[in-house]
């Protein structure tokens, strides 16, 4: 083996076990230096590695089912959707969604509880230019409104919902705590839906081109924040 | 100092919840690991890490084997920091704020060379940073490195050659220069 296979080849992994190579180092202590050293870079980069502080309670947020997790709010959300489904069917006798709406619904619901536990613990307001980016991921833009009805987002992110649907997934704070709002460019809704959750309140509102919810806590005023966002919306054609 | 990883096989069965508890336990520092190393960042690594194991969770029915679980989470990781974090990465943190742990058991020259290696694998370009993290840190062979990053096997070579390459030249300049390899595999490429 010439000096450049072998230098491509301890370069390339070090740790080449096939005989050729191991082969190439008998009575070659210059080659032999070399691939110690390069054993030796990589040995210091795995434990460069080990140091990397792992953050404490990274394991329990990527726990998955339990009571507390996803498939925990998954059902907790499908059963409020239940509630909500007899509620249209036995009392709303004026209108009944339709199976696509109440999917639309489960949807938001359930992105909601699966990003609650994230978005409850950021409240440093993130980059205009940020939420726009994620806004433009979805295929919406929202204007920024001025003075006293200006939004301070502390969490935007793209979401899938239900497997199938591109939306945006923002977070401001209300009054009572973090309001979502959830905009998806889809095909709008008949008319307004109202969440109903033990937890959560809210409307998804069509909006043009797509659909609009902005959903909080029981306690929260939102229809301030809705009129906000509805006046401000545009869809990307 | 965080908890050492759990090495025992994924459960096999259909029992999804506890196959996927132990692909966490298994896999997760090293998930959070190469994330920080492909944000350079923490923060955004942990919220990279969460999207990518909900992401796993969501499509855990399509992983079929066990042996290909860590590349597959591998592979959702770049996909999901491609998606959602390349476009507005931060700026290269300062090396005071990085969260390395400390061990009293590093003498302060050990410690600054590490601080020095640290450094250099954050100037390394992510075209040869990442694979030399596949293979060192993730233990991928150049086969499975060439799947997770869609390259073809001899590119994966190359990459890695130059990485370790240019790793030795900004640790100690000129040291790499000096041996035929560099400059001779340029005329191979």
């Amino acid at each position: 083996m010439d000096d450049l296979e072998f230098h491509t080849r301890a370069h390339s992994n070090p740790f080449d076990e096939d005989s050729d190579f191991l082969g190439a180092l008998s009575g070659r202590e210059d080659r032999r230096r070399l691939l110690d050293e390069l054993k030796q870079l990589d040995h210091s980069i795995r434990l460069v590695t080990q140091h990397i502080e792992v953050p404490n309670r990274l394991r329990q947020k990527l726990a998955a089912p339990d009571n507390r997790s996803w498939l925990g709010r998954r059902a907790f959300a499908y059963a409020a959707s239940l509630v909500l489904v007899a509620g249209f069917v036995f009392s709303t006798m004026q209108y009944r969604p339709s199976a696509s709406e109440l999917a639309l619904h489960d949807a938001m619901l359930e992105h909601v509880y699966a990003e609650a536990p994230r978005y409850e613990q950021i409240t440093v307001p993130i980059s205009w230019l940020e939420v726009e980016t994620v806004l433009a991921d979805a295929g919406v833009s929202l204007h920024q409104p001025e003075g006293e009805e200006t939004l301070i987002i502390t969490f935007a992110k793209v979401c899938g919902l239900g497997g199938t649907l591109r939306g945006a997934h923002l977070v401001t704070m209300g009054k009572n705590g973090p309001v979502s709002v959830i905009l998806v460019r889809s095909t709008p809704i008949g008319r307004s839906l109202d969440v109903k959750d033990p937890r959560f309140q809210g409307r998804i509102v069509p909006s043009n081109d797509g659909n609009m919810a902005v959903i909080g806590e029981q306690a929260e005023e939102l229809q301030r924040l809705e009129q906000i966002i509805s006046s401000n919306v545009e869809w990307s054609i | 100092m965080s908890e050492p990883p759990v090495n025992r096989p994924i459960i096999l069965g259909n029992n999804r919840k506890k196959r996927y508890e132990s692909l966490v336990d298994r896999f997760y520092q090293d998930v959070f690991r190469y994330a920080y190393w492909l944000t350079r960042n923490p923060s955004v690594a942990e919220d990279l890490v969460q999207e990518t194991f909900l992401r796993a969770w969501r499509s855990f029915d399509s992983l079929q084997s066990d042996d290909a679980a860590k590349a597959w989470l591998f592979t959702i990781l770049r996909r999901e920091n491609a998606r959602m974090y390349e476009r507005y990465r931060p700026e290269l943190v300062d090396i005071d704020d990085v969260s390395i742990q400390e061990d009293d058991r590093n003498e302060p020259d050990q410690r600054q060379k590490m601080t020095e290696l640290h450094n250099a694998i954050m100037q390394l370009e992510s075209e040869y940073r990442d694979p030399l993290l596949l293979q060192v840190v993730g233990g991928f062979s150049g086969k499975e490195i060439a799947e997770i990053l869609d390259l073809n096997n001899n590119t994966v070579m190359t990459r890695l050659f130059r990485a370790r390459s240019k790793l030795r030249d900004i640790l100690d300049p000129g040291a790499a220069r000096d041996e035929t390899g560099d400059e001779a595999h340029e005329e191979l490429c």
